[in-house]
């Protein structure tokens, strides 16, 4: 997606300088905003939403959002028990949000601690990790979580931990290679010399240089992460009532399409939209940082 | 080749029965099966002949043993919502998953190869940056999203095709459409790419130079180079073919194995769930091989350069 350069910006007096290049593009800066919005909402769910997201109202049942001939008093209408649509779209935003954050967390440390272990043990440890990477990529990631779902059951804790290990191999496999090429660099063989230890080595010298590359496969993930929550709790193996999400809205407003379509398409547009958004976002972080490139890139 | 081919079998084995390990013990850790597969207030000798009939009175070793036997056996187990051998129940939803999902496989790359070459010949104009457009949409759109508006659409307002079902040919069509829209987006998008690095290079400079009609370039020369890469990604997108079909299955009551797997995890149908991952884990793995065997057959120079890295 990057854009091609035209010989006119070579040409003497109008060479753009370096800041002006690395500015953001439109379409990444309305990513950027829809994100930042997105996280404000799961922040401030509470003090955002006009009403409690589970109180019912059997009275006011479906009524349509107010641009489409209903009232402001609840501005993106009802459900089929009458509950405020805007309200849990809020607090669906919320728990989608801190799952997906969440998860990433614990995709990421896990699968980078994986890859530390395997680049720093090497022979048959490497071997054991990178046997198990290459599983994991043979099978798709929301046929293993099915899995542990149904042996294990559903819990919030035990889904959070399932949602975030989508990934995971990722990780591992980029650590990995990343710390097996930081070593033929000269920095570490001087650190070694110098008489640190390897965890002085790997945590303060070779983590912050490889981090850059790790943030960036944190955000190409994410859209994954959240993708599988919503997902799962579509299916109704996520998310259970009395909480929302926004997979778990989509998958309740899709008994009433004929009579209330908005129940289920204004999650759905939020679920794209955060996701096209993060996409455009990883894409263009990635064009920046180019992990490809070492240190000096 | 030969020490190559047997190293690729080995792997493919290997990570099989990997798989069926990994099952063996995380059915074992997630509990007693014969607890969570009664019901709670179920007598103690029922649960101790119900262990002694499933052998889960043995040491585990044994049951590792057993369980091994039984795999390679074909047996997975009764289903217990449905009384019968789990193999029998996930068998005769195969044949609509594969109509589905092979479908939709075919229309994915169909679209997404046409998709792609037209954007790389076109590269930099308006029909390019329309057919990409569309790519980003299409893969970045949720399957149950992209399936919900196609029936608000056309079974709710339009009614022109049924929305759930597998009786007539009109039903395969929405979930073809939902099931082939990213993977067809990621052909688009990975063909154009590959196509125009393709048309970049000095042989194909030449090649037209020698006065080889636009067409012939394409088709004999510029697609068979591109086809390379794009051979090797479609050995992923399979595993999102076989992922999107839990959610487009369920979404449009396709009869198949996607939709089995969601009802039974439900249930919490084991027997059904192993088998139905097993399966997968195989069809996953064994295309895999296919795909490094398909690589090494479009491009020659694979083999060479492989057998020397990995003997």
């Amino acid at each position: 997606m990057a854009s091609t350069e035209f010989p006119m910006a070579s040409a003497p007096g109008l060479t753009r300088p370096a800041s002006a290049r690395a500015r953001m593009p439109i379409d990444i800066r309305l990513a950027l905003g829809f994100l930042v919005l997105v996280v404000v909402v799961a922040l401030l769910a509470d003090q955002l939403a006009p009403y409690d997201y589970a109180a019912q109202n059997l009275a006011k049942r479906l009524r349509p959002p107010a641009l489409l001939g209903g009232d402001w008093v609840n501005p993106l209408g009802t459900d089929n028990l009458g509950r405020d649509v805007l309200s849990r779209l809020i607090y669906g935003v919320r728990t989608s949000i801190l799952i997906a954050l969440g998860g990433t967390l614990i995709g990421a440390v896990v699968g980078t601690l994986l890859g530390l272990i395997a680049a720093c043990f090497r022979g048959s440890v490497d071997e054991a990790i990178m046997m198990l990477v290459d599983v994991q990529a043979a099978v798709p990631y929301i046929i293993v979580a099915l899995a542990f779902l149904a042996f294990f059951g559903n819990a919030l804790l035990l889904f959070v931990v399932l949602v975030g290990l989508e990934g995971w191999e990722r990780y591992a496999r980029l650590t990995r290679g990343l710390v097996l090429a930081a070593e033929e660099a000269g920095y570490v063989g001087a650190v070694g010399a110098l008489g640190a230890s390897t965890l002085r080595l790997y945590g303060r010298h070779i983590l912050p240089n490889i981090s850059a590359a790790l943030v960036v496969q944190a955000t190409i993930n994410f859209p994954g992460t959240i993708l599988l929550e919503t997902s799962l709790s579509f299916l109704g193996l996520g998310v259970q009532p009395p909480m929302t999400s926004l997979g778990l809205m989509l998958g309740q407003g899709r008994n009433f399409l004929l009579q209330a379509w908005w129940i289920a398409i204004i999650p759905g547009v939020t679920i794209f939209l955060t996701t096209l958004s993060m996409s455009l976002f990883g894409d263009w972080l990635r064009d920046r940082l180019d992990p490809t490139l070492d240190g000096r890139g | 080749m030969l020490r190559l081919a047997s190293v690729k079998w080995l792997r493919a084995i290997l990570t099989l029965l990997i798989c069926v390990t990994i099952v063996f013990f995380v059915l074992r850790i997630s509990g007693d099966p014969a607890q969570a597969l009664l019901p709670d207030d179920t007598p103690a000798e029922i649960l101790a002949e119900y262990r002694r009939r499933w052998g889960l009175d043995l040491p585990l070793w044994e049951q590792y043993l057993r369980y091994l036997a039984a795999v390679v056996r074909g047996d997975f187990g009764i289903s217990f919502a449905d009384g019968r051998p789990a193999w029998e129940v996930v068998m005769e939803k195969i044949p609509n998953t594969l109509l589905l999902g092979g479908l939709s496989l075919a229309v994915a790359i169909a679209s997404g190869l046409v998709a792609g070459v037209t954007a790389a010949r076109h590269h930099g104009r308006r029909l390019d940056r329309f057919v990409m457009g569309f790519a980003v949409l299409g893969y970045s759109l949720p399957n149950f999203f992209l399936a919900i508006m196609l029936i608000l659409v056309f079974a709710l307002q339009m009614r022109l095709l049924p929305s759930a079902g597998s009786q007539t040919w009109a039903h395969l069509v929405m979930p073809v459409l939902t099931l082939s829209a990213a993977t067809a987006g990621k052909v688009a998008r990975f063909t154009r790419t590959s196509m125009l690095e393709v048309l970049g290079l000095p042989f194909v400079r030449a090649v037209r130079g020698k006065g080889v009609p636009p067409v012939a370039v394409l088709m004999r020369h510029a697609i068979p180079n591109a086809a390379i890469p794009i051979v090797t990604m479609l050995g992923f997108e399979l595993g999102l073919v076989i992922g999107g079909a839990v959610v487009t299955e369920t979404v449009f009551a396709w009869p198949g194995v996607g939709r089995l797997l969601v009802v039974s995890v439900g249930q919490r149908d084991l027997a059904v769930v192993q088998t139905i991952i097993l399966l997968i884990a195989a069809t996953m793995v064994a295309s895999n091989l296919l795909v490094d065997i398909a690589y090494g057959w479009l491009d020659p120079r694979v083999n060479a350069s492989r057998v020397q890295k990995e003997a």
